[in-house]
């Protein structure tokens, strides 16, 4: 039978094999999961320029044009 | 308020409050992985680690210094051990990489320590004239083969090259530089004894002390002799090509304040200027058990050799009440 040294040992080797491989229990987390994909981080970066974009235009006040220039062709 | 005309407020219960992430985490974990495998990480530590593959690495490189002499160490030397995939430390642009089948194991110093030789070589001359050159020769060569000691070579050197400087500008007048040859004693330059002979005479020596020096000296040069420097390849030998010459670990004089102290002094001024290039580099393959093992094994030799000059340059003559605090650059 294994000692408890050798068992904790060998329970340790696996946990961070699974952790070097990304498999690791809490890499599965939302946020882990997140953080590892890349399209979904691209996703999340379009969704929020788009939010920015909107809210910067609802937001907006003209300025009126400078006196004597002329008008948009 | 009835359903479908009003906002649902997302229920939080059960959603973890705190979220780790760590850089480089997957290959620090493969490190520590051969570490395990190569048993220099005790696989206890994992659970004060929190699971932080880094944090276990750390911890790893604490305990096993630890065990190989660091408090000795520390008494006469002022060193930092760095474990990193590269070696430069402020302009790193490969952060997140995540190789680690190159891995170094980097000894710097933080300050350099301090040594008077005058008394000791005087003592050992007074059991045979080639005693003094035989201990510096074996003290060291050894020292020097893992870390910077700046000795009277350094300061003539020195001496030599402003020598030249002076001598090729026309505008500089009369200048007066240290006499770095005169400090060194007679002693020093005579030729030094075999290694076999040296072992031959030491058990019959009857000073006690000199007994003593002699013997941590053997035990010293051949520690030392266990492991050769670590090679290093042309694409670090490139890397290191803009660093500066490597920071001194110790300081060996022959009297306090002589000249060799004023050289060290004057190249203080200066050494910093560009990031030095670290005197020890051990490179190794962090993907294989073995390639742990080699690299431990000699930074072990290192430790060793210099647990054993500390506790050397702590019976020399002259040394005992020094070395609180080294000195600095």
């Amino acid at each position: 039978m294994d000692s408890p040294a050798a068992s904790k040992r060998d329970e340790v080797l696996r946990e961070l094999e699974l952790l070097a491989q990304g498999e690791h229990p809490d890499q599965q987390t939302l946020l882990m999961r997140f953080m590892q994909c890349t399209d979904w981080q691209k996703a999340a970066e379009l969704i929020l320029g788009a939010l920015d974009a909107s809210s910067g235009m609802r937001r907006g006040t003209r300025l009126p044009a400078p006196p004597g220039s002329l008008p948009p062709v | 308020m009835p359903t479908g005309s009003a906002l649902t407020i997302p229920r939080l219960d059960g959603i973890p409050l705190e979220h780790q992430l760590w850089q480089g985490a997957q290959a620090a974990a493969r490190l520590a992985h051969s570490f395990v495998e190569a048993d220099v990480a005790d696989a206890a530590d994992w659970t004060a680690a929190n699971g932080n593959p880094l944090e276990f690495l750390k911890t790893a490189l604490e305990r096993w210094l630890g065990k190989h002499g660091e408090a000795e160490i520390r008494k006469q030397f002022s060193m930092d051990v760095f474990l990193s995939t590269s070696l430069d430390r402020y302009f790193d642009s490969n952060v997140t990489s995540a190789e680690i089948s190159r891995v170094f194991l980097v000894v710097e110093p933080d300050s350099a320590g301090y040594v008077i030789l005058g008394p000791t070589l005087r003592l050992l001359e007074s059991i045979h004239p080639r005693l003094p050159v035989t201990f510096l020769y074996l003290f060291l060569g050894a020292l020097n083969k893992w870390i910077r000691v700046f000795d009277y070579r350094d300061a003539l050197d020195q001496v030599e090259r402003l020598r030249d400087w002076y001598e090729t500008d026309p505008e500089a007048g009369e200048i007066e530089l240290p006499d770095i040859e005169h400090c060194v004693p007679e002693s020093a330059k005579r030729r030094p004894l075999g290694r076999r002979a040296l072992a031959a005479m030491t058990p019959k020596i009857e000073n006690l002390r000199a007994r003593q020096l002699l013997g941590l000296t053997i035990e010293m040069d051949r520690m030392s002799g266990r492991h050769e420097q670590p090679q290093i390849d042309d694409a670090v030998r490139e890397l290191l090509i803009d660093y500066g010459e490597p920071v001194p670990a110790l300081l060996a004089v022959f009297e306090r304040s002589d000249p060799i102290e004023g050289c060290f002094h004057e190249e203080c001024q200066t050494i910093l200027e560009v990031t030095p290039t670290p005197h020890l580099i051990i490179p190794f393959n962090g993907e294989s058990r073995q390639g742990v093992l080699n690299a431990f094994a000699t930074l072990a030799t290192v430790c060793e050799t210099l647990s054993c000059a500390s506790r050397l340059i702590s019976i020399m003559p002259g040394n005992e009440c020094l070395n609180d605090t080294g000195a600095s650059l």
